[in-house]
């Protein structure tokens, strides 16, 4: 077979995998939010209609209406005839906005699309560029400031930064407008571009904040992992410049990588345009997706659960093509493998699918975050850095000391108690909030709406609730609750992924696809959906939380029981006729147990976000509950009032928590990871 | 033998050199000359420590940052037109001469010494200045090759401009020519190389700026003696040209195939410094170690004599 045939062969056989594979991820998903619709306890006429409509309603009417929004309809069917209706190109009529559906998506589409585009060129080319100057001024300034902005970033809710922006900048200094997509009550053929521009431009702003954090720190580590490679040393030795090398050599490994993080991540930016287009009141996909969610508007959901997925696969689908083209170990590879020189292309491959797979979660930050001076160092090392420049040039003048150590990086001890002081203060959260659950849902009107004093450090909102009392008693429910939600998601992930890693190519297929189906609809729109089919409310969000997170870790547990699998030392002990069970309890747990850790470690902020924002959408917990989401979500009506105390405590107190998760996931793997605890 | 007169020859070059005789704490090869009047490369008293954490201490939490030494009060000099070979055990750290000499230090390192270039004495930065200009490194495996570049463009390095970009290109197609890989080599990826072909084209990425000393480090990894023989006749050939090369080997049956001067390296220093025919009788080795060394030879009788242990 000659190589050129056998090339054209491979992207026909390709082209026809991804088409299947696309028409059963929508199927799937459309399927699965039928599914999720019909299984809610919610009524969605009484919903929708409202209370005292309902109940004035003739009996007539309501069997009308219950016919209209689907009630009785078996699943089944009723997925048989939206999907028989979609095939002749009918996508139905949205049930809240009476419209078609393909009309509200088409309106809609078209402005969030402008949003999330301009969102993520930004977020990619900032990202890249902050990656980079960190990764080459590695542990130094410019790193640290990078990093600690990404770390602070990575534990802001995207709701939050949003409203925090509305005020500043549209209340307080009044540059921007209060949200909406065009001015209100002006007719659409007045809309100058200068409005459309004016409108978009905030919440765009507010979108690439949230997406630089990861595409920057992913950049930084690639870039270190890059200038601590063996051909970067060739090239140093060569007599090339830091500079010179970044330019020559570390685009070039960095660019890829970078490209398909961007393009995997399309689905986390939706996720985030979802919260901002409802901060913002922006007319988009996924404002209609919460009011679609919030009616049981079955259609409409499904529409845009679709267009999500198919935004989503195409970037992942865009990613691997991209790959496959720039990569020239797989480009030219895949010919040879086709031509019988298999092993390369494949290792190459794979590499890239272990490394992809291997991708920290968003709020991993590298190493070396704290510079604690440790108590018991040797004087050497003790010595400043002032100490240790002068040092230098007096020996240089001596012409005997060639190099002195720079120091870098917090020791043992103090990364432990890093540790063990974010864990404490988080268990302080947890117990104050629960001693304080009382006080934070007493009102006295005579305290109403009191600016932060030494009383009420956090103010009172307008019931004369104590919001440091509700922020501590949302904060412990938060905390709680994800710990749960994680601690569930991390034990679905590890049987899930250890199965797919060791029950043979069949169950492998099925769980691969399933992670596959779980990332291909944004996170927020899966939790909207489990959320709602469980009738909202605690379990929701907590059974939401727990079904959604799994798909990163489980894939990193696979890829790494895969890689221990094939490993030498493992192929060595079966030679050496090791049981099944003495490898696995001595090999792969071992090799397994460090990456699992800090996985499940670096959830719980994960879960901790993803609660607050369901909750702000009006999913999760009640209102009743003091929840950091409820309490947020409520400050949204005082915005315009001055009374800033309340989105701004609640948010920095949440953010603050995430960071100490963060912080204690970190120092748990710099401690674990043999690469770094040597530092 | 090429042993090209310089008409700058000191007096004490002429009638000293040539016979194993000792000179500067070392003997010399027949090819091994002084140009100008100096050592090519000279290193002195060269130490290299890691401040680390005390590796020997098992508690986690007890162990304590000090300093590790690698290297110590390590001497050695390199002739124009002679191949040096340093000979060690793996992971002795005699690498971390090729990085000293280069200018490359970890962060965490701590480095003191002097090192003379052709006569004068460098510092870190200057150093630098000279690593792949004068001074250049032949690394191990094509792992040292950009992945995703092609191979002739990895060879032509850095052009400062358009004249230079020019004259690289020639000169690395003269090398691949010389070296026998094809033209077609050069539009090639580091993963489509033979192992024979990636020594080759790292040897020309060290040749193309013309420097008058080669770094290599273990440049035969995994080849027989006779074929890791053959494959050093290139860096023999620079040597014989006038050029001076620093091999850094596990390998004595190696060192002593190609190179004219051996040092051995033991504890993390230069222990015996000498000309490879002192190897022909035991009795021309000073160090009980080198002895020891001779007589594990193939040939010695592979034995561990009592003088070796008294």
């Amino acid at each position: 077979m000659s190589i050129r045939g056998a090339g054209r062969n491979f992207v026909v056989r390709y082209a026809l995998e991804q088409i299947v594979r696309f028409v059963a991820l929508m199927f799937a998903v459309s399927f699965v939010v039928f599914a999720l619709v019909s299984a809610s306890p919610i009524d969605p006429v009484q919903m929708n209609v409202g209370q005292a409509a309902y109940m004035t309603m003739s009996e007539a009417k309501r069997a009308q209406l219950a016919q209209y929004w689907g009630v009785g309809t078996p699943l089944l069917e009723r997925y048989a005839n939206w999907l028989a209706s979609v095939l002749q190109g009918d996508w139905g009529t949205s049930l809240r906005f009476n419209a078609p559906v393909m009309e509200v998506l088409g309106n809609r589409a078209a402005n969030s699309l402008a949003l999330l585009g301009i969102a993520w060129v930004a977020s990619g080319v900032l990202g890249l560029l902050l990656g980079v100057v960190a990764g080459v001024n590695r542990d130094r300034w410019p790193d640290r400031l990078v990093k600690g902005y990404c770390f602070v970033l990575a534990a802001t809710p995207t709701f939050w930064l949003g409203l925090v922006a509305l005020m500043v900048f549209s209340v307080w200094l009044g540059w921007f407008p209060l949200g909406f997509s065009v001015p209100l009550g002006k007719s659409a053929a007045d809309v100058t571009l200068l409005d459309t521009a004016s409108h978009i431009v905030l919440p765009a702003i507010v979108l690439s904040f949230v997406g630089v954090a990861n595409i920057a720190l992913h950049t930084r580590e690639k870039l270190v992992d890059i200038l601590e490679s063996d051909y970067v040393k060739f090239a140093r030795a060569r007599g090339l410049s830091t500079w010179q090398i970044v330019r020559r050599h570390g685009m070039r490994n960095l660019l890829l990588p970078a490209m398909t993080l961007q393009f995997a991540s399309i689905s986390e930016i939706f996720g985030g345009s979802v919260l901002v287009e409802q901060v913002f009141s922006y007319p988009g996909l996924g404002q209609a997706a919460i009011t679609a969610g919030l009616g049981g508007d079955a259609p409409l959901l499904a529409g845009i659960a679709v267009v999500s997925a198919m935004l989503v696969f195409g970037g992942n689908l865009t990613a691997n093509i991209l790959y496959g083209v720039v990569d020239p170990r797989i480009r030219r590879g895949q010919m040879r493998e086709r031509a019988g020189r298999p092993r390369i292309a494949r290792e190459a491959r794979d590499s890239a699918r272990v490394e992809e797979a291997l991708v920290p979660m968003p709020a991993m930050v590298g190493t070396g975050a704290g510079q604690v001076p440790s108590a018991g160092a040797l004087p050497s090392v003790r010595r400043s850095v002032a100490q240790t420049s002068s040092a230098v040039r007096e020996s240089l003048q001596l012409g005997t000391l060639l190099h002195a150590p720079r120091r870098r990086g917090a020791n043992r001890v103090a990364t432990f108690a890093k540790f063990v002081v974010a864990a404490i203060l988080l268990v302080f959260v947890v117990i104050a909030g629960m001693a304080l659950s009382d006080m934070a849902t007493t009102t006295d009107f005579s305290l109403k709406s009191l600016a932060p004093c030494l009383a009420h450090p956090f103010g009172t909102d307008w019931m004369g609730r104590d919001m440091l009392a509700r922020t501590l008693s949302g904060l412990s429910t938060s905390v709680v609750l994800g710990l749960v939600a994680a601690c569930v998601s991390s034990v679905i992930a590890v049987i899930l992924g250890a199965a797919a890693a060791l029950c043979g190519p069949k169950v492998d297929a099925v769980i691969s696809w399933l992670i596959d189906l779980m990332m291909g609809v944004p996170h927020i729109v899966l939790l909207v959906l489990i959320s709602y089919a469980l009738g909202k409310g605690f379990w929701g969000v907590a059974v939401g939380v727990a079904i959604t997170h799994w798909p990163n870790l489980a894939r990193v547990v696979r890829a790494e029981i895969l890689q221990c699998k094939q490993s030498d030392f493992v192929m060595a002990a079966r030679r050496m006729g090791k049981s099944s069970a003495y490898i696995a309890i001595h090999h792969m747990v071992p090799f397994v147990l460090p990456q699992f850790v800090v996985g499940l470690v670096l959830m719980f902020p994960h879960a901790i976000l993803h609660e607050a924002s369901i909750t702000f959408l009006g999913f999760g917990l009640p209102p009743e509950m003091p929840a950091i989401g409820v309490i947020l979500s409520e400050s949204m009506g005082y915005l315009t009032t001055g009374m800033w105390w309340l989105a701004v405590f609640p948010g920095i107190a949440l953010v603050a928590a995430v960071m100490l998760f963060d912080a204690a996931g970190e120092s748990l793997r710099k401690l674990i990871d043999p690469h770094t605890s040597q530092e | 033998m090429a042993n090209v007169k310089d008409e700058h020859l000191l007096a004490h070059e002429a009638h000293k050199h040539g016979d194993a005789s000792m000179h500067h704490h070392h003997s010399h090869a027949m090819s091994s000359h002084h140009a100008h009047g100096h050592h090519l490369l000279q290193v002195e008293d060269l130490c290299v420590s890691f401040s680390m954490y005390d590796p020997d201490e098992t508690h986690f939490f007890r162990a304590r940052k000090k300093d590790v030494s690698v290297i110590s009060d390590l001497s050695i000099s390199v002739h124009a037109g002679e191949i040096m070979a340093i000979v060690g055990a793996s992971g002795s750290g005699k690498s971390l001469l090729a990085d000293s000499v280069l200018g490359l230090y970890e962060p965490n390192a701590i480095v003191s010494g002097t090192i003379w270039f052709d006569g004068v004495r460098q510092d870190a930065a200057s150093l630098a200045q000279l690593r792949g200009r004068e001074i250049a490194f032949v690394p191990q495996s094509v792992a040292n090759l950009d992945p995703l570049m092609k191979v002739g463009r990895q060879v032509r390095g850095v052009a400062r401009d358009a004249a230079d970009a020019e004259r690289r290109a020639e000169r690395q197609r003269a090398l691949f020519e010389h070296y026998g890989l094809a033209p077609e080599v050069e539009d090639m990826y580091p993963f489509e190389l033979s192992g024979g072909m990636a020594r080759r084209v790292l040897l020309a990425s060290a040749l193309v700026e013309s420097p008058r000393l080669i770094v290599a480090d273990e440049p035969t990894p995994g080849l027989d003696l006779d074929l890791a023989v053959r494959a050093l006749d290139d860096l023999r050939a620079f040597a014989d040209a006038g050029g001076g090369v620093l091999l850094i080997t596990h390998d004595i049956e190696l060192a002593l195939r190609v190179a004219d001067r051996i040092a051995v390296f033991k504890d993390g220093t230069v222990i015996e410094e000498t000309a490879v025919e002192s190897f022909d009788d035991p009795s021309q080795l000073r160090h009980p170690f080198s002895r020891e060394l001779w007589r594990a030879l193939p040939g010695n009788g592979f034995s561990v004599s009592e003088e070796a242990i008294g």
